[in-house]
């Protein structure tokens, strides 16, 4: 089985996006965000991940989603207790969503919203990072 | 010191019965990755499947969980109940995150109108200790 490269991540995952929300392919760009743009609802997101496990091999369940956005770090570290993402939590963002602006969303961002900013090169790129080790 | 009264934790979602029509249409296996054969053996229509499609996520809203955070649809089973009433059933991390939190039993209710199914879920959560 071959390893699941950024480049095929992506137009696979546009694909199947465009597929199950019955979308145009060139209105789901990397750049999309899921939730916002895409209007994607939670059947939606599991129909994603089915299908990516069932054409690509690569296993990815929703309930791991925010686990592997987190980076693992406990939730009283990511936001704050007014609700708020913290600064570890945006460097941490920063990392799974390279889009965001961490300047401009300091202290600004509601921890409930992180999911609002999750772009379609967001989810290839998850979906690359665990199918590349596989050989 | 005083106890408040319990307070309800409500949950509440909308399905689009034409979004579950497609999966149903497409006969891949995504339905059975959603929904326990006891689930499905209640009934298999988009109508039936888009309630209590949002019976579980107004219930992972009741756990504060969605199905993101460590809780999947399959743990949280919309069953048929005495009179075809619908009630819940939590196993693994649902369940292990109701009695954490130390919720009642939760209850559901819902309905269909104008092409989508909606689900309201209510749970009792613990009182809270509060000093006067």
């Amino acid at each position: 089985m071959t390893a699941v490269t950024e480049s095929s991540a992506l137009t696979s995952v546009q694909n199947i996006v465009a597929d199950a929300l019955a979308l145009d392919l060139d209105e789901v760009t990397p750049e999309s965000t899921l939730f916002v743009d895409l209007g994607t609802e939670s059947i939606d997101l599991l129909d994603f991940l089915f299908r990516i496990e069932q054409e690509l091999g690569v296993k990815i369940q929703a309930a791991q989603l925010s686990e592997i956005i987190q980076g693992g770090i406990p939730d009283e570290e990511f936001g704050t207790p007014e609700g708020m993402v913290s600064s570890v939590g945006l460097a941490q963002l920063k990392k799974t969503m390279p889009q965001i602006d961490e300047e401009a969303l300091a202290g600004k961002l509601p921890a409930e919203d992180v999911m609002n900013h999750f772009t379609v090169g967001n989810l290839a790129a998850i979906v690359a990072a665990h199918g590349a080790d596989r050989s | 010191m005083a106890q408040t009264a319990p307070e309800p934790r409500i949950g509440v979602d909308l399905v689009a019965v034409a979004r579950i029509e497609r999966i149903v249409h497409d006969g891949g296996g995504l339905l059975g990755a959603v929904f326990s054969p006891e689930e499905l053996a209640g009934g298999t229509g988009a109508e039936y499947l888009a309630g209590r499609f949002a019976g579980k996520e107004a219930v992972a809203k009741v756990l504060g969980t969605g199905f993101s955070r460590g809780v999947g649809p399959l743990e949280i089973e919309v069953l048929r109940g005495r009179l075809g009433s619908p009630r819940v059933r939590l196993t693994g991390a649902a369940a292990a995150s109701a009695e954490a939190q130390g919720l009642g039993p939760i209850d559901l209710s819902i309905s269909h109108t104008g092409g989508i199914a909606v689900c309201v879920a209510v749970a009792a959560a613990p009182a809270v200790a509060s000093e006067e």
